[in-house]
């Protein structure tokens, strides 16, 4: 099919969910596991340019449209997430999602497969991984957070390996 | 047979419909109903249990009178993405012409249409339905797509809608139901209500998760079910009071209500999930027997799983199916993998169903009972697909494939499949199997035959000469030699007709000495005769045919006759007698609907299109030719085309009559449904046929049986069963309720319906109860006669098949009892004799000492009064024969099943008085009044009393 390419203003989306008494819109592009990518609507430069088509080559990328004035991003993302249906997924956030992002993963637990964190900032070179151990019986969150200032080349070989990683399992079937 | 796979069934593909009621969701169902009139995809999305399904299917219904055509496809049954666009295809009947996608075929079908189309359980296949679905609503301007799928299509133009749980008052009032199915006495009372909303609150109203939890109520109260339920989901949140995400709701539900299944129920349950669809107790027997499980313990523990709402009674008649809910059958899966039983379960699964095909292969073309063996595989198809498409999907199973497709050309014939048939012959073929040859040959026939019915006639011919040396080599004779005739019939369609001879000329050489009824003898005469008739040597052609009809009606083979008639009214119209042609074609095109044949009715329809432009109903046969092409085209099959030229003569002829008109008909003509075709072609048909009709009172009943009545049943006393004269012994009946319902039903002998089984034998269950007690007793009667069949089922109701009854001795009893008493009332010589010989058929009262219900009473108490009654007027008969000494016995008799029976006793009396013994008729008066003033503290009648006083004063009586 035709790939929609996510775009960083989402505001000509396509598709919709109806859950919870709301309307959200997202895109949708590639496919293959799914992978849903937060970022704000008024940060173009949040993620690498060349991160898009890494993603797309690879998986379903899913980008929601966060209402700009949502007050609860975490909750907002959740209810979007049941209501496409997308259970034990992997999340990648960029500022200024990030703090929703890890709330979500705590908050819904097990609905957050895996998360990667990309902060704002050129401050420091490495990036960091391990987990986030949550409430739900067994269910602890992989999670790396990559500095938007480290560069492509040394950042994209990182979040290849860390979303390839075994695990991410297929929508049931 | 009617499938609803069948050719006649193109716009039904049906909106399922279900057993239980459905609950609630008024404002949901308003909304929806808003969307899908104004959205072009509409997907309900949300996790499994939440009631998509069900929902859309309410919606379907509801809606369905917007759109002039809704097709529900059920996409769960497949696990391939390739398989989507085929699927889709198949179950909207949907035309398609050579060289065409399926995908390319449904968007040319649909381009016009304002159509429903619901698919359903896209979540495992969502890259592939996303796809088709994008094509489908860019090519297709007025479909709209109603999909249901955990995870939402992405599509462009998607509303995806979450499915919310229940209204809290709406969870309680399905909690409520799914309760009473299982203890009907079940009600929401000031006590339990509290517990009933916290179940609910706890369960995040989700429909499934409540279904769950309500199907123990029989064990646990409402209170336990909460209180577990609430431990359960704490340990799953490690404590914390923070509550469990909804999402993780059902899955933890089913985890509590798999754990309080006893570790049996969970083997089995395990198992069961690897059935795609639906399956009968038979082969969850054989599939899931294996340790810790014997045989016996399936129908038992289905019918726990079916208690506890894990497995469904599907709705309808006949042998009982059973089907796990998709969600459930999911995480049963992941509990079979876990287990480490999966490989060799699927090896079970896959071995099974190969062994119902290959079983049936044999009997599926030409049999008296292929229809009923079709039926009965319609039933399988999910999981006949499932297996066929495992094994082509694995290299190591290339055989097994290979066997499938070697296996299921008929079935498919008879579905009128070519497409599906096409695709998994060819991919299993494409296997690189090292394959034992006969294998390999059958499936090279399959696809032979494939092509010919698709009119692909240069391939038919490379595969079936491919095909030959291989079965020789296996010594596969009957293959061999049904196969030949249709390798003459690839040769003369395809053109060469001097090869087609001397090929169908070779087949009839090859199987000569084999009986009529030998479906290569049949196959080489018919084509033969086509043969014949492209040669426009019509006697020969007729002479060819006439054993094939005469055999189709001697030994009731559908398909022969039919296609024998039909043939023989193609040579009656080229030889221009065509009211005669049009009665053979009636009567073969009557048959052809019985049997749903579509390729049949094809050819059929074709004859009755000539038949009308004879008659000068031009209008008529140009939409039946336009109409009966479509036909063709959905079924993407090729009907001989031997006359190209006598076609061409008659288009050209309609199109000069009709003018402009022509267009215009032929549009319309090819818009009609098969039913409609068939409509148009059977009041053409009829218009002339009475005179002409050829003689058959019932031209398909087979001639009897030559193995007789095999059941014999002895219920007056004890009961007895024998089955060729074995006595059944009580093993094997499991219990006694079977047995009960085998007299049950020969006390009917007009039939009985399920429910009124149930209502002699379960009078307090609940309709889900009843009907799966009915099945599992059913299927333990079926099992313990040994053959099924004896049991039929016709109009609903259930019977004994009257033909295989040797002896029920109620029947017999009665019937001679009232035919000896005619006799004696007629004074006949010899009365008395045949009665007391219908008397000796009383062993004991009705179904002595067997457990059986209340219903038996009333026929206990006729048939004793029967047999007291009788006795009382042989008595009387002996009395007036002066044969008192046995006058006497007879009233003993009476008295030894009814000892207050005053009448009798006063006869003893004076038979004893008859016979000179005045003391023995004193003895038993005294013992009389004793028995009477204990039993009923009451004395004999006063005439009685009278004769005894006189009897003791030695007066004369």
């Amino acid at each position: 099919m035709q790939s929609l390419i996510p775009v960083a203003h989402p505001s000509e989306t396509l598709a919709e969910v109806r859950a919870h008494d709301q309307v959200m819109r997202y895109r949708r592009a590639g496919a293959g596991r799914p992978i849903v990518v937060l970022r704000g609507a008024d940060e173009p430069d949040a993620l690498w340019p060349e991160l898009d088509a890494e993603l797309i080559s690879r998986f379903r990328v899913v980008t929601p449209a966060l209402p700009a004035d949502c007050e609860d991003v975490a909750a907002w993302v959740g209810d979007f997430l049941e209501g496409l249906g997308l259970d034990r997924v992997a999340v990648l956030a960029a500022e200024p999602c990030c703090l929703s992002a890890l709330e979500l993963a705590l908050l819904n637990a097990g609905q957050v497969e895996r998360l990667v964190l990309v902060p704002a900032g050129a401050v420091g070179e490495t990036a960091l991984d391990g987990t986030l151990a949550t409430t739900l019986a067994g269910s602890s969150v992989p999670l790396i957070v990559v500095r938007r200032g480290l560069p492509a080349a040394v950042a994209l070989p990182l979040l290849r390996q860390f979303l390839e990683h075994e695990g991410l399992p297929a929508a049931v079937g | 047979m009617t499938s609803p796979d069948g050719p006649l069934a193109a716009e039904a593909a049906h909106v399922p419909v279900h057993l239980t009621r459905f609950v609630g969701r008024e404002r949901e169902l308003e909304d929806l109903a808003g969307l899908v009139r104004s959205a072009r995809l509409l997907t309900l999305t949300g996790a499994g249990g939440s009631g998509k399904t069900r929902l859309a299917e309410e919606l379907a219904h509801r809606c369905g009178d917007s759109f002039d055509r809704v097709g529900w496809v059920d996409l769960a049954p497949i696990g391939d993405a390739r398989l989507v666009a085929q699927l889709i295809a198949t179950t909207l009947h949907v035309p398609s012409r050579a060289g065409t996608t399926p995908l390319q075929a449904l968007v040319g079908s649909l381009c016009d249409a304002r159509a429903l189309i619901i698919l359903d359980n896209c979540e495992h296949l969502v890259d592939a339905s996303a796809e088709i679905v994008d094509a489908l609503l860019r090519s297709c301007p007025r479909i709209t797509i109603l999909a249901t799928s955990r995870e939402a299509l992405g599509v462009a133009s998607e509303t995806a809608w979450l499915v919310p749980p229940l209204a809290s008052a709406e969870a309680i009032q399905l909690f409520v139901e799914r309760a009473r199915a299982t203890l009907p006495s079940f009600t929401l009372t000031k006590a339990n209500t509290d517990a009933v909303s916290e179940i609910c609150r706890r369960l995040d109203c989700i429909p499934l998760a409540i279904e769950l939890a309500a199907a123990r109520v029989r064990v646990l109260s409402p209170e336990q079910i909460a209180r577990r339920l609430d431990d359960a989901f704490r340990l799953l949140t490690s404590g914390s009071r923070t509550a469990l995400p909804r999402h993780r709701t059902l899955r933890a539900t089913m985890e509590w209500s798999y754990q309080l299944l006893t570790e049996r129920e969970q083997v089995l349950m395990r198992r069961l999930s690897l059935f795609f669809g639906s399956f009968t107790l038979d082969a969850a027997e054989a599939v899931c027997t294996g340790d810790p499980l014997e045989t016996e313990d399936i129908l038992d523990g289905v019918s726990a799983l079916v208690d506890k709402s894990i497995v469904a009674m599907e709705p309808g008649d006949g042998v009982a199916r059973y089907r796990l809910l998709e969600t459930v059958r999911q995480y049963g899966l992941e509990r079979l993998k876990e287990s480490g039983e999966r490989p060799a379960q699927e090896d079970r699964y896959v071995g099974y169903y190969l062994g119902v095909i290959e079983n049936a292969a044999p009997n599926l073309v030409g049999g008296s009972n292929a229809p009923t063996l079709i039926a009965e595989l319609v039933a399988e198809q999910d999981n006949l697909r499932a297996c066929s498409c495992w094994a082509i999907g694995r290299d190591d199973r290339a055989e097994v494939a290979l066997r499938f497709v070697g296996a299921m050309y008929w079935f498919w014939y008879a579905l009128g499949q070519f497409r599906e048939a096409r695709d998994l012959t060819d991919r299993a073929l494409a296997l690189q199997a090292d394959c034992a040859p006969l294998f390999r040959g059958r499936a090279l026939v399959s696809s032979a035959l494939t092509a010919l019915a698709q009119g692909e006639y240069p391939l038919a011919c490379r595969h079936f000469e491919e095909a030959f040396p291989l079965l020789r080599q296996a010594g596969d004779v009957d293959t061999v030699g049904a196969a030949l005739a249709k390798y003459g019939a690839s040769q003369l369609l395809g053109g060469d007709v001097e090869a087609g001879v001397a090929t169908l000329e070779e087949a009839l050489e090859f199987t000569r000495g084999r009986p009529a009824h030998d479906i290569a003898v049949i196959f080489a005469k018919f084509w033969r005769a086509w043969a014949a008739y492209a040669q426009g040597d019509y006697d020969a052609a007729s002479e060819l045919l006439a054993p094939n009809t005469e055999v189709g009606r001697r030994f009731g083979l559908p398909t022969t006759l039919a296609h024998g008639l039909v043939t023989e009214a193609r040579i009656e119209l080229a030889r221009g007698n065509v009211e005669l042609a049009c009665a053979k074609v009636m009567e073969g095109l009557e048959i052809e609907l019985a049997i749903n044949d579509a390729w049949g009715i094809g050819l059929a329809v074709d004859v009755v299109a000539h038949v009308a432009a004879e008659r000068k109903h031009h209008e008529e046969a140009v939409r039946l030719l336009a109409g009966v092409a479509a036909h063709r085209e959905r079924l993407a099959v090729a009907l001989p085309g031997i006359a190209p030229a006598e076609r061409v003569r008659l288009v050209t002829m309609l199109r000069e009559v009709l003018g402009e008109r022509y267009a215009q008909l032929e549009a319309e003509g090819r818009m009609l449904s098969t039913a409609q075709v068939v409509g148009i072609a059977l009041s053409e048909a009829a218009r002339h046929t009475t005179e002409h009709r050829v003689a058959a009172a019932d031209p398909l009943a087979p001639s009897a049986g030559s193995d007789g009545p095999r059941l014999r049943v002895l219920a007056l006393g004890p009961l007895q069963v024998f089955v060729d004269g074995e006595l059944v012994e009580s093993m094997a009946w499991g219990s006694a309720r079977p047995r009960e319902l085998l007299v049950y039903l020969l006390m009917h002998p007009e039939g009985r319906t399920k429910e009124q089984v149930g209502l002699a034998f379960w009078p307090d269950a609940s309709a889900a109860q009843l009907r799966n007690s009915f099945h599992v007793t059913l299927h333990r009667l079926r099992k313990a006669l040994g053959t099924p069949e004896w049991i039929t089922l016709v109009h609903d109701r259930y019977r004994v098949d009257p033909a295989v009854l040797e002896e029920f001795d109620v029947m017999a009893f009665e019937r001679d009892v009232a035919d000896a008493r005619r006799s004696l009332k007629r004074q006949e010589e010899g009365a008395s004799a045949k009665l007391e010989h219908a008397l000796a058929r009383f062993r004991g009262d009705f179904l002595d000492g067997e457990p059986v219900g209340d219903w038996h009473l009333e026929h206990r108490d006729r048939l004793q009064r029967v047999f007291v009654d009788s006795l009382m007027e042989l008595g009387a008969r002996l009395v007036a024969e002066d044969r008192h000494a046995k006058a006497a016995d007879v009233y003993r008799r009476v008295l030894a099943r009814d000892e207050l029976h005053e009448e009798a006793l006063l006869a003893l009396m004076k038979a004893h008085v008859a016979t000179g013994e005045r003391t023995q008729a004193l003895r038993v008066y005294r013992r009389f009044a004793d028995r009477m003033r204990e039993e009923l503290d009451a004395e004999p009648d006063d005439a009685t009393t009278e004769f005894f006083e006189k009897l003791q004063a030695g007066a004369p009586v």
